[in-house]
């Protein structure tokens, strides 16, 4: 009796899938040409564009130690500036070679140790590779060095002596090595990991596939750097309701919220793939809804709408903002709650993605 | 006819077998556990699991792990418990080891729960009253017991009850709505695999989802009893095999499916493994004395009833709670609801004493493996909710209020509030679960 069950049972599997006609199929989305959009039209370019302009830092910086005046300052303040903005678009892809060459903490690591970076330059010799010395680099570092506090009314120039100029360029090289290196990992001719991004290998939702990996990434930048690191702890929500205007991105330089819009703007164009396949062709591909039975696709870019609609209230400097209308940075970090919400439930789940950053068994 | 109690009793409890099942169940059991705990220790989950974390979620209030690196020891015991269960070598004092650390670990945190290691408990405090070592053993070796050939049949039957019960309610959890009319968790599972070689092209379809579905319910149902019968049991053991390996490649689900392919060998016959045993025997030239007078112990048939009947009451006893079990989770665990939903939330405490308002960022407290199964599961946020309560009064303030801001999907669903916003957490205990976890329907 048994063995007929099994049989009739294969039998209706063998007839079900023959029917192609009638067959409904799961998941019809291919990830192929996602991957492959995503890795040749988006992230590879972030990174090409990020050591092209840390390098033109870093040049900037060494004509500035060569001869201190007002305009090669200038003109390494606004290298500092356009480099800080090309990082914007890179911070989503914290995996795979950027996350072996600690490409986060070798950049954008704040807010500074400003007793640790006096003390290093008063020493005169330094290991910045060093666990004490984390928050003595990266971009505010340099900020710091060349704006000075905005406390204070200094004339900058007349600060730049020999030893602030050489931690300068000290701080300026290991970020233009850090990113050559990852730039070269991912380009073609290089380590070339814009092909494994989007190898047959490397499909899949798993921890180990690269939307697995991508997704897992971006919700920790999303959620940790961007809602909390830029709008978060200087506006206070995690410290009892206390401002600390001074953990801004761009504190000394007074750009952050001009950052914070790259940011946003740079998250919105790897959601929609720009001009080819994004994540929203994704959702759409595999009918993901939310829960007043939406397009969830749609939904996200609304919510894109709102936050940059929020963004656009506020006005740079940050702390004044903070200072001035505080509920007004408040909504901006409503606003991008709700995004981490969409991100890490909705869309991960829709996906089938396990937001996990670490590896372990299930049952 | 009147059945004959007498002859069902003599035949499932007093009949005189050889104990030769037993003996490869134990050696087996100890392999494999060694081989897990290696692997375990190997992928530094002893690390990420019992060492790095800030706090942990555990069964038993208070109940924590061994500062340091202590765990890297406990866990050495298990894994030399587990040789030492395969060689029966002071086999009642290193099961009731094995049993006793196995189980501490697993009641450490609730993060890492698994229906598998529930499983591994309970065999594990089963073999410490099995005479598993009265044969082919190095406690018989070197005197310490007898050796005995035949054993009473209740002692494998117990084994093989303890395997039957884990199918048959996983499968028993399989009789819902989602599972089997929406194909759900299965369709978003099988779809994330359409990439596969030779199996992804199936995958693709949704009838595939409803087939592994039914198939899925109708196997764990049945299986035992199939197994259970001399006739079906070849049969049903390929079954056991397939479906097992082709859940491994499917499913992050570790060492189970060998567990459980190895476990159901229990199954075979008789002569099977007496030839197993005799063939070990000869390999490493150990002499089996045959002598069947070697007194077996009694059984405790009260202490066995007793046993078995609370396992059929814990997967039931989610009928006596409030709300749907897969979203409030009242009564989910210990239950063999293996691989049954899909479940992802995110949740955000918000800390307030008067004025001040302060946001956590989970983050700074938790692992992120322990952040996600805390966000979906309610007795974890109390917990964290107590944890936070204290941090914070230690930060100066005064009988602070917790609120929390949640979502949670199901079974691919759109996400939906899960938590009431406006409930203090700080003042409601699990009992009152339904006065904070929002209706699912």
């Amino acid at each position: 009796m048994w063995k007929s069950f099994l049989l009739v049972f294969i039998l209706g599997l063998f007839i079900f899938s023959c029917d192609d006609g009638g067959l409904q199929k799961v998941n019809d989305f291919d990830q192929g040409p996602l991957l492959k959009n995503l890795g040749n039209q988006i992230i590879l370019p972030a990174y090409q564009s990020l050591a092209e302009q840390n390098h033109l830092l870093t040049v900037a910086v060494g004509a500035l130690r060569e001869a201190p005046t007002a305009a090669s300052l200038a003109d390494a303040q606004l290298q500092l500036k356009l480099a800080r903005l090309a990082w914007q678009n890179c911070s989503a892809f914290q995996f795979g070679p950027a996350e072996d060459a600690g490409l986060l903490a070798e950049l954008n690591i704040y807010p500074i140790d400003k007793n640790q970076i006096e003390q290093n330059i008063a020493d005169g010799s330094y290991d910045l590779s060093t666990l004490s010395n984390l928050d003595a680099k990266g971009y505010q570092t340099l900020a710091f060095l060349m704006y000075g506090d905005p406390e204070q009314d200094v004339d900058i120039l007349s600060t730049l002596t020999e030893p602030r100029l050489e931690y300068l360029e000290t701080v300026a090289h290991r970020i233009d090595q850090a990113s050559q290196t990852v730039y070269d990992a991912w380009k073609e001719g290089g380590g070339d990991y814009v092909s494994t991004f989007s190898s047959e290998a490397s499909l899949g939702v798993d921890l180990g596939s690269s939307i697995g990996k991508l997704v897992n990434a971006l919700n920790q930048d999303f959620e940790r750097n961007t809602r909390d690191g830029k709008v978060g702890i200087p506006v206070g929500i995690r410290s009892l309701g206390e401002t600390i205007p001074t953990a801004s991105e761009a504190y000394f330089g007074g750009y952050s919220i001009e950052l914070l819009k790259e940011n946003i703007a740079g998250y919105r164009n790897l959601f929609s793939g720009g001009q080819g396949v994004g994540f929203d062709d994704y959702l759409e591909g595999i009918g993901a809804a939310t829960t007043g039975n939406e397009d969830l696709a749609l939904t996200i870019s609304n919510q894109f709408d709102q936050l940059e609609l929020a963004i656009d209230q506020i006005a740079d400097p940050l702390p004044m903002a903070i200072a001035d209308q505080k509920s007004d940075v408040e909504q901006v970090f409503v606003q991008m709650q709700i995004l981490v919400s969409l991100f890490k439930v909705d869309m991960a789940s829709s996906i089938g993605v396990i937001i996990s950053y670490q590896d372990n068994d299930g049952d | 006819m009147k059945p004959d109690i007498g002859r069902i009793k003599y035949h499932l409890f007093d009949k005189k077998v050889t104990i030769a099942p037993l003996v490869t169940f134990r050696i087996l059991f100890g392999i494999l556990m060694l081989f897990s705990v290696i692997r375990f220790w190997l992928n530094g989950w002893i690390h990420s699991q019992y060492i790095e974390p800030r706090l942990y979620f555990p069964f038993i209030e208070g109940l924590r792990p061994i500062e340091g690196q202590g765990m890297y020891g406990i866990f050495f015991l298990i894994g030399l418990s587990a040789l030492m269960i395969s060689l029966g070598y002071f086999y009642r004092i290193f099961t009731t080891l094995f049993f006793v650390l196995f189980t501490y670990v697993e009641l450490l945190d609730k993060t890492n729960y698994l229906n598998h290691y529930y499983f591994i408990s309970l065999v594990s405090f089963l073999l410490i009253w099995l005479p598993a070592h009265r044969n082919f053993s190095l406690d018989v070796s070197r005197g310490v017991v007898t050796s005995i050939s035949k054993i009473q049949v209740i002692y494998i039957n117990v084994i093989k009850l303890q395997l039957g019960i884990v199918y048959f309610f996983a499968g028993i959890a399989k009789i819902n709505y989602d599972w089997l009319f929406n194909a759900q968790p299965l369709k978003l599972w099988l779809s994330s695999k359409v990439h596969l070689p030779i199996i992804g092209w199936v995958l693709r379809y949704k009838v595939t989802a409803y087939i592994f579905s039914w198939f899925g319910m109708l196997f764990d149902t049945t299986i035992p009893f199939f197994l259970a019968f001399k006739r079906t049991m070849p049969y049903a053991y390929i079954v056991v095999v397939i479906f097992h390996l082709i859940t491994g490649v499917l499913f992050p689900i570790g060492v189970f499916p060998l567990v459980m392919i190895l476990g159901t060998t229990i199954f075979f016959p008789a002569s099977f493994h007496e030839k197993v045993v005799n063939w070990l025997s000869n390999f490493f030239r150990y002499s089996r004395r045959i002598s069947v007078l070697g007194n077996a112990p009694k059984t405790n048939m009260i202490f066995l009833v007793a046993f078995f009947f609370v396992q059929v009451l814990i997967p039931l006893r989610y009928l006596m709670m409030p709300g749907n079990v897969f979203w409030s989770e009242q009564g989910y665990r210990f239950s063999w609801r293996v691989m049954l939903m899909e479940k992802a939330g995110d949740i955000t405490f918000f800390v307030e004493d008067g004025d001040r308002k302060h946001m956590v960022a989970n983050y700074e407290y938790l692992t992120p493996q322990q952040e996600k199964m805390m966000s979906t599961q309610p007795d974890m946020i109390l917990q964290f909710v107590r944890f936070l309560e204290k941090e914070f009064e230690e930060k100066g303030f005064k009988d602070p209020k917790i609120t929390a801001r949640s979502y949670v999907t199901l079974n691919g669903r759109p996400s939906r509030p899960f938590i009431n916003p406006e409930i203090d957490l700080s003042k409601v205990s699990l009992m009152q679960s339904s006065r904070f976890i929002l209706p699912y329907d």
